[in-house]
Parts: structure tokens; sequence; C-alpha cells
């Protein structure tokens, strides 16, 4: 990718595609971008998220290119496509975090219906056919129901808590990467 | 659903720059403004995803309106509505194709499970034993606090043990069904196809 600062952050590209493309990995390449194979932009909001730049909406956002691959009016233009861009991946993640909250909600509706259930059946018993036994069986018995309601509230009750935090940290980084004054220059 | 006029209620439109993108991925092109091009993904996944999420709730969307470049389209309309019908043929394939394939993956993966079963409930048969062990005295005769402790241990480890397996077994299916429901609908959608803006690329 290049320099990460604080005045600016560069992204060093062999063409325009390799911003939002990733190319085939080629280790033997000098590139940073080619020797896994990775899209320049999927770096940066990786980078953004692990080594957080202060502020990096307010830097300029520097795309070095070889100078055959620069036209007059490419940088007005790749401000725009880089905008469109994220909003397009921020969309596709907010689409995601609505998925999985309907999804898990409708999941966590039923383990809770399913978890009620088998509490009042337990407790039936142990008021009725049970009632008789000794304390450590009824014991084992509420013990056992706790840890099925928390054994099956688990996964749902996760995934509503945790699931909406990977894309929401993305697209606040992507957020941020919208806001950034793009400018091209030669590689040097 | 669309970067196009406003549909109407029960049809979805989606530009694409050839017939082809429906079905393939194109390469990011962010100078474009259809969305396949923007997220480089092909017309019916961008068209799944939103798709799935409204199969959790009742919606009407009924035809799918693929918008094409003039150069794209055949000259003749009688071609067109040829396309048109090709292409909804092959969008019902493609469901009906990915359909059967979730089912056999859904169907492997509950093979590979039963088979874990089949590993895990022998070491939960172990710690119940040991818990009724615990339970009745005989392992820790006068030790409350000791007793206490290695029962919920012993609760946790069989619980543990069969935590993964139970709950794939019971909600596993679960996101199978909500992608199928979802391929089902678009593949039963009615297509039409549009002369659209010119290509992109």
């Amino acid at each position: 990718m290049a320099v990460n600062s604080d005045e600016h952050v560069v992204l060093r590209v062999n063409t325009v595609a390799e911003l939002f493309n990733a190319p085939d990995a080629d280790p033997f390449a000098p590139g940073e971008g080619t020797i896994l194979g990775e899209a320049a932009l999927d770096r940066l909001v990786l980078r953004q998220q692990v080594h957080p730049l202060h502020e990096l909406a307010s830097l300029p956002l520097v795309v070095a290119l070889p100078a055959d691959q620069i036209t007059p009016d490419l940088g007005p233009q790749l401000a725009a496509g880089i905008k469109r861009y994220c909003e397009a991946r921020i969309e596709d993640n907010k689409l995601e975090i609505r998925h999985s909250r309907l999804q898990h909600g409708v999941g966590m509706v039923v383990t809770l219906f399913v978890v009620l259930v088998v509490m009042a059946v337990g407790y039936l018993l142990l008021m009725t056919v049970l009632a008789g036994v000794s304390d450590v069986v009824q014991g084992l018995i509420v013990g056992a129901v706790c840890v099925f309601t928390w054994v099956i509230l688990w996964d749902p009750l996760e995934a509503l808590l945790f699931d909406w935090v990977a894309p929401a940290r993305e697209n606040r980084v992507l957020a941020q990467i919208m806001q950034m004054r793009v400018t091209v220059k030669t590689q040097g | 659903m669309s970067a196009n006029p406003k549909p109407t209620e029960n049809t979805v439109t989606l530009a694409l720059n050839e017939i082809g993108e429906l079905f393939s991925a194109p390469v990011i092109n962010p100078f474009s403004d259809k969305p396949v091009d923007l997220r480089g993904e092909a017309g019916i996944v961008y068209l799944h995803k939103r798709l799935r999420l409204k199969g959790l709730l009742p919606h009407p969307a009924t035809k799918l309106k693929l918008q094409l470049p003039a150069g794209a389209l055949p000259a003749d309309s009688s071609n067109v509505a040829q396309l048109a019908q090709a292409t909804q043929a092959a969008l019902n394939r493609y469901c009906r194709e990915q359909v059967a394939q979730n089912r056999q993956e859904e169907r492997r993966e509950r093979s590979v499970l039963w088979r874990q079963l089949v590993i895990v409930l022998p070491v939960c048969a172990l710690a119940l034993g040991f818990l009724l062990a615990l339970a009745t005295g005989q392992l820790t005769p006068g030790q409350p606090v000791l007793q206490g402790v290695l029962m919920i241990v012993t609760l946790f480890v069989g619980s543990i043990a069969l935590w993964d397996v139970l709950t794939d077994l019971c909600f596993g299916w679960a996101p199978y069904v909500i992608e199928n429901r979802s391929y089902r609908r678009l593949g039963a959608m009615e297509v039409e196809i549009e002369t659209g803006r010119a290509s992109d690329r």
C-alpha cells in the first residue's frame, strides 16, 4: 500500500482497478498488494481497523499510479467512484446486520418459548410426579434445566449481541474513507 | 433495490451491462452506478441477499425486470421476448440447482453431526455416571463443598461436550430453510427485459 502518516494516506497501485479488485497473488512482485493479492482499499479498511489513523476522514488519500494510467479527469472521477463503492459496501453491511438481527431475533423467540416450556414441564414434574424424590435428584434436575437453558440461548443471544460489530466497524471506516480528499499522483 | 426509476410494487428492477452478469460476477467498476458493478457480484447474488431478508417477512415481488443496454439486446422485439423466456428458464434452473446443492450440504453436515454425537454420547454417559456417583455421596463422603464443585464441573463438561452438536442438530437447518425459500421465490419470478442505459464498460 505504501506510506501512511498523519499527513496523508498513499495507495500505490499499478492500475485503478487494483484499488477495488484483488490482483493475482504474486510474491515475486514488489508491490504490497500483489504479494497476497489484495485490493488496496480492502487493505486500507483492515489496517484502519487494526492500527487506526487519527481522524482519517480529514487526511488526503493519494493514489499513486504509473504515468500511463493517469488521465486529466481521473482525480474527480476516482473520488466519485470511491464514494459510490463505499456507499455500496456500507449498504451491503447494513443489510447483513439487518438479516442477522432478524434471523437470530426469530431464533431467540423460538428458543425462549422452548425454554419456558421446558421450565414449566420441569416445575410440574417436581411438584407432582417427582415431589417425593431426594433433594439431590431435584437439584440435579434443576441444574440440568439451567444448563439446557444456558446452552440453547447461547447462540442466538451471542449473535444478537455481537454479530453486528464487525460490519459496523467496517462501515465506520468506509464512511471515513468516503470523506477523504482523493488526489492522483505519478508513482515516483 | 435498483438505481433506476421507481419500480412498481411487485417488480424488482436490476440494471446490467450484459445478460451474463445475472449469473457471473463482473469486475468491480466504481465508475458505474449499477449495483453489480459497484459490488463486483453477480445479479443473482445481489437479488438473493435482498430477497433473503425479505423472505423472513411477507413480500409481494413476483417480477424481475432486467435493464440491458441497447447494444446488448437483440434488434428484433420477438428475440427480446425469447431472451426473456430463456433467462427465466435459466434463472429457474439456477435456483433449483442451488436449492438441491443446499439440501446436499445440509445432509452432509447432518451426517457429520450424527457421527460427532456418537463420539460425544459416551463422554456424556461417563459424565452422567460420575455425576450420579457424586450425587449419592459415594466419591466425596462428608465433603459437601467438594461434592458441589465437582458436580458443577461435571455438568459443564457434559454440556460443553454436547453443545456444538446439539445446537447444530437443533438449529443448523434454519439458515438453509431461509436460503432455499428465497431461492425458490427468485426462481419463480417472471422475467422481463427492457432497454436501459448504455454499458459502463
